[in-house]
């Protein structure tokens, strides 16, 4: 057990390198200079040289004057200190803006994790139970609904209903945080959440779905209902114990889609997380806080992936032993 | 005004011309007043002064009785990110909240953009070619109780040009190359340059990002360090409350601030918000729910957002035009640039595309102090369009591609443009691009061919955005190098007398629209703000920065 | 990717059974599975708008029109015009061509790339194994918009660089499933038969193992479909997507967002036309994972 651990955190290990490499081989690809662009354009004309000179210094300052492998290297040795660099745009310290913003990213992927296990769990074991019934193909319908709509496009639709024509939510905007003021954060929370959920909601249905099929098809199940048990014990109690394991997995699944689907879900619904500090940082150009930013995220991925195949390990011994 | 060796203005000239501002028993204050209503002295502009009960640039509305307080939301694109240090230069969001916090010597009018207005300094003269003399207000304190005077205003002068931009290497703003800073006494202060400055009363403007002028506090600076951008103290009408970076930005009134109008303090609002609202649809939503109290609006917005409770404030006029590339590709060609030029129907675009929100660029924005008002710019003419092609070599058209930021108007006009000039033979290929991405593709490395986007200041700088685009520099590599320009440019800057310079300059314009073609234009576009009509005085700064001036925002009673 | 684990029997006993009987009992199951028949049918339908867009748009999707911006829905315009006047409902015709062709790009991409690092990773094992699926799960922690916000970035904008970069993010799915394919089958009893006559490493991974992987990477692609219209929607919503003046419904959404009040057809036909197509692509692939999973066909 304990080799297992041990095995699947070095194995973590390569794949932080190989992210770090990849964001480091994107960023250097990037074209635009970040220092350039942001010197107004009208001094630009008055004296060339100084200019020229100052762009130079700033460079240098960043040190991005120094050949790739170089600057990678640096910018790794100081991220394993915790050190990501200072932002060109906004002159803070990566890790700062980063620890600003991160919680709210993450409330945000638990509160639809929420959302979508409240949805998916129920409506997977009816359309199992029921198999190829009205309740099967509603209960698919249902939650293929939201992942056939583009997030963006389900947010949109979900601010018109709620905000607009119903106005029971606040409009987007000025954001409060869960922790300074639950009632306001959740009010404005809340609807980012469910538009996020959508991706996750489909894929647990069908996970748990797929599960209960497998297991209700097993030969223990037909013990219990051959020993005379009503129908919705052997569901709940037997059945779906067992079917548990793979929403543990959908954990996993979830930490990497929530760092991609926030992206255009907080530009949406103007979400001051992570997200859409990585769409300005892109489009700015801004390499530190595009680094630290695929640098963290992936890494709060893999751990939660690692911790993922732990507890899988533990409760399937099979896994362990050779298997993927 | 007398201009025959000696160039001057003087501020406070117009002041006893004036009957209605014989308050001037608050002496630095009633200057200000004064100041507001009109300056330099050239002519009698008492049409232009500015009332308090009058809503500028706005759809004419009767005037109505104001109350003081209240609390005004405003949105900005993107997070408000950047600093609040006015010496540290960073374009982007900083500006509006910047003028809020801070004054300089002098600011533009917004209503008229040949004016000039006092803010620290009460008047100024330019004895010689390389001095600029600032007599500066008297009584006002900054955000933390210490004075405002010439000693401090000569630290926040060196504590610019001696750090530049990111407050390393060397200061290459407009005011470069002063040698001396002279403080005769505490409310005056004196700048020789090395060279002579022809009407570089712009250097001195303070307009939220560089600029010789932006006062800071010296205490504050100096013990918040490099800390100082996120807690500024300057003069300004609004002091920083909060920030929450990333989301929004809170400020309050400042109950010292110095300046009236006819009497009335300003600001009146208690507090001003900027939120971050990336996305255009949800600001519409948030004006009409009224969450937010003004905001830009996309051109197509406007009917949709007219309301009884809503009105749309015309900002700008923002010239959008074609930058092609000089130095290398199709464009190199002035018969080719002019066939573009020829092959747009510029009416069209306003019409459609921005929803009568634009109007056919005829070169310098008429509003500007140096527009020729006989200019009319290009027409509409396939046929010119086709003579000039078939000149260069291309009776059949040509092809070019035109980088655009990916979203809003602009792309829209590309689109729609590329479908005028079609039948032409011309193909446009759009290349949606971020800003970094295309400074760097074609300023740079002049590769591509032209990209779309707005001219660079119009206002007072003197050549009217010409040197911006008329001849290469480090950052516009791809500007035309024409040696005629250069000239006409270099004979403005050495022209001292302003009413020898204007025909000049007139004569410039022609010739780098017309003959030069240093950049194809298309439209002027007005930034549409939609207000909610509880509040009145909303009016926009400058045509090239497209913020509100809200010292004169309020409530209506 | 859970998918992986729970169907390592179904792996064995896809391989034993074999596949000759595949096509006319899918046909059969389509009475049995009407959610997989309805997807079959959008599919097919849009498919068919795609190919005839020329014969079936009223309009040139291109044509713009001055005067006639913001149009409601009319006799003329069923749909509506957008803002420069063209047709709407040409439009949303000829943007049917964008996302089948992109979807079936992007997902041929991923398939392409991942199917094979699946297919060398499971069989040989070992470093080679260890290596590859750690790039592999690097690609999968690196958030997939910002991939494909980098790559749009660096390659500039356009259907090409959309395609791929859509096709990098989406291969570790194959290579994942592939790769558990080939681990099950591996120590079958017929492989080992054909070591023995000497067949070699690459000779059996393509004869033998390779064909009996293709059911689950059928059942990724069809989801893979559905995830490639809207990622690019997605893109085209940040104004990156595909250049203009090209037709997406992407495109078309992005448009339509700031009109939703007032010209709601503007927003919501394109929206509707994805969910549908992304609703089919799913029904199918269900349809096809219940449909090849041997172990459920006994228990009706």
């Amino acid at each position: 057990m304990l080799v297992y651990i041990v095995r699947r955190l070095l194995q973590a290990l390569p794949v932080l390198f190989f992210v770090s490499v990849a964001v480091f081989s994107m960023v250097q690809l990037l074209p635009g200079d970040p220092v350039r662009s942001l010197i107004p354009v009208g001094d630009q004309t008055v004296d060339p040289a100084a200019y020229e000179e100052a762009v130079q210094r700033v460079r240098h300052q960043y040190g991005l004057d120094q050949p790739p492998p170089v600057q990678y290297l640096r910018w790794l040795g100081r991220a394993s200190r915790g050190d990501l660099g200072t932002s060109i745009a906004t002159r803070q310290q990566v890790s700062d803006m980063i620890r600003h913003r991160l919680p709210v990213t993450i409330t945000l992927g638990l509160m639809s994790a929420l959302i979508s296990v409240c949805i998916a769990i129920p409506a997977g074991v009816i359309a199992a139970v029921n198999r190829n019934s009205w309740q099967d193909v509603s209960a698919t319908v249902f939650s293929l609904t939201t992942v056939a709509m583009p997030g963006f496009w389900l947010g949109m639709l979900l601010i018109l209903v709620f905000v607009v024509w119903l106005g029971w939510l606040p409009g987007p905007g000025s954001y409060v945080r869960m922790w300074d003021d639950p009632v306001e954060g959740f009010k404005l929370s809340i609807l980012p959440a469910v538009a996020l959920s959508g991706f996750s909601t489909a894929a647990l249905m069908r996970l748990t779905r797929s599960s209960m099929l497998e297991v209700l098809a097993q030969d223990f199940v037909r013990t219990a209902r051959a020993k005379g048990l009503a129908e919705h014990t052997v569901v709940l109690r037997h059945a779906l114990r067992n079917a548990a394991l793979p929403v543990i997995t959908f954990m996993g699944l979830q930490a990497i889609f929530v760092f991609s689907g926030s992206v255009i879900i907080e530009r949406l619904f103007a979400i001051p997380g992570v997200g859409s500090m990585a769409i300005d940082a892109i489009f700015t150009r801004d390499f530190p806080v595009i680094q630290g930013f695929v640098l963290v995220t992936a890494t709060v991925v893999v751990v939660i992936n690692v911790a993922v195949d732990i507890i899988y390990g533990i409760a399937n011994p099979l896994i362990r032993v050779g298997r993927s | 005004m007398n201009s025959s060796n000696r160039y001057r203005q003087a501020a406070g000239r117009g002041l006893t011309r004036r009957g209605l501002l014989s308050r001037s028993a608050l002496a630095g204050v009633g200057v200000a007043g004064a100041a507001l209503v009109g300056c330099g002295g050239d002519d009698d502009s008492s049409s232009n002064k500015v009332d308090i009960n009058d809503q500028p640039t706005a759809t004419p509305r009767p005037a109505v009785a104001f109350k003081r307080g209240g609390k005004h939301v405003s949105v900005w694109e993107t997070e408000p990110s950047g600093t609040l240090d006015p010496h540290m230069v960073k374009p982007g969001f900083v500006a509006p909240p910047a003028i809020g916090v801070f004054n300089g010597f002098i600011r533009q009018d917004f209503e008229d953009l040949g004016k000039i207005i006092g803010e620290l300094a009460s008047s100024w003269e330019q004895p010689d070619p390389t001095t600029f003399v600032f007599k500066l207000r008297s009584g006002v304190k900054f955000h933390d109780g210490t004075d405002y005077n010439a000693e401090i205003a000569k630290w926040n002068a060196e504590r610019i040009t001696s750090s530049g931009y990111f407050m390393e290497g060397k200061y290459t703003g407009s005011a470069a190359g002063i040698i001396k800073i002279e403080t005769p006494d505490l409310l005056t202060i004196k700048f020789t340059f090395d060279k002579p400055k022809v009407d570089s009363i712009e250097a001195f403007y303070f307009s939220g990002g560089s600029g010789l002028s932006g006062a800071v506090s010296r205490k504050a600076a100096e013990a918040a360090g490099k800390d100082f951008w996120k807690n500024p103290v300057g003069t300004g009408p609004y002091k920083l409350k909060s920030w929450d970076f990333g989301s929004k930005i809170l400020f309050e009134r400042n109950p010292d601030y110095y300046e009236q109008i006819k009497g009335e303090k300003l600001p009146f609002v208690d507090e001003w918000e900027f939120i971050a609202l990336p996305d255009p649809a949800v600001r519409v939503i948030n004006v009409k729910s009224g969450k937010v109290s003004s905001t830009k609006i996309e051109p197509d917005q406007v009917a949709d957002v007219e309301s009884s409770s809503i009105y749309v404030v015309k900002g700008g006029p923002e010239p959008l035009q074609i930058y092609p590339n000089h130095q290398s590709g199709i464009f190199k060609d002035a018969r080719i640039r002019r066939a573009l030029a020829y092959a747009i129907d510029r009416e069209a675009v306003a019409k459609t595309v921005f929803f009568g929100q634009a109007q056919p660029n005829a070169g310098i924005p008429k509003r500007s102090k140096w527009a020729d008002p006989s200019y009319t710019g290009f027409p509409y003419d396939p046929k010119r369009a086709k003579d000039e092609m078939t000149a260069a070599g291309f009776p059949n058209g040509f092809e070019f591609e035109v980088m655009v930021l990916p979203t809003g108007a602009r792309t829209k006009a590309v689109e729609f443009m590329q479908a005028q000039v079609a039948p032409l033979g011309i193909k446009i290929k759009i290349l949606p691009m971020e800003s970094s991405a295309y400074v760097d593709r074609l300023f740079l490395r002049v590769e591509g061919d032209s990209f779309f986007a707005l001219t660079g200041t119009l206002g007072l700088n003197e050549t009217g955005g010409f040197e911006a685009n008329a001849a290469p520099t480090p950052a516009r590599k791809q500007n035309p190098n024409d040696p005629k320009m250069i000239a006409m440019i270099d004979k403005i800057k050495s022209t001292f007398d302003a009413n020898a310079r204007k025909p000049l300059i007139w004569e410039a314009q022609k010739y780098y629209f017309n003959e030069l073609v240093a950049l194809v234009p298309v439209v002027d576009s007005f930034r549409p703000h939609a207000v909610r009509a509880e509040w009145q005085g909303f009016a926009m700064v400058a045509p090239d920065t497209f913020y509100p001036d809200f010292r004169q925002v309020r409530l209506k009673a | 990717m859970t998918g992986v684990r729970v169907s390592s029997e179904l792996v064995r006993a896809v391989g034993q059974s074999g596949f000759k009987g595949t096509p006319r009992r899918l046909l059969r199951e389509a009475r049995r599975y009407p959610l997989g028949a309805f997807g079959f049918t959008v599919i097919g339908l849009v498919v068919l708008m795609a190919l005839l867009a020329q014969l079936l748009a009223p309009y040139a999707p291109l044509k713009v029109a001055t005067g006639l911006s913001l149009d409601g829905p009319s006799a003329q315009h069923l749909l509506g015009t957008d803002q420069l006047g063209r047709d709407l409902l040409s439009r949303l015709i000829y943007g049917a061509r964008v996302s089948i062709y992109v979807g079936f790009i992007a997902v041929g991409v991923g398939a392409s790339i991942g199917v094979p690092i699946g297919l060398i990773s499971g069989f040989y094992g070992g470093f080679v194994d260890g290596i590859l699926m750690r790039i592999v799960d690097a690609i999968i922690a690196f958030p997939a918009l910002v991939l494909a916000l980098g790559m749009v970035a660096t390659f500039g904008g356009g259907i090409e660089v959309v395609m791929i970069a859509i096709g990098v993010a989406i291969m570790p799915q194959y290579a994942r499933i592939v790769r558990a394919q080939v681990l099950g089958v591996k120590n079958a009893d017929y492989i080992l038969a054909a070591r023995t006559v000497g067949a070699g490493g690459a000779r059996i991974l393509v004869r033998h193992i390779a064909p009996n992987v293709w059911a689950p990477v059928l059942v990724v692609a069809t989801l893979g479909l559905a995830n490639a219209v809207v990622a690019e929607a997605s893109l085209s919503f940040l104004g990156i997507g595909v250049k203009p003046p090209q037709p997406t419904w992407g495109n078309m959404l992005l448009d339509g967002f700031g009109q939703m009040q007032r010209r709601p057809a503007m927003a919501i036909a394109p929206g509707v036309a994805i969910f549908l197509l992304v609703l089919a692509f799913n029904f199918v692939g269900d349809t096809l994972r219940d449909a090849l999973d041997p172990r459920l066909r006994g228990s009706r």
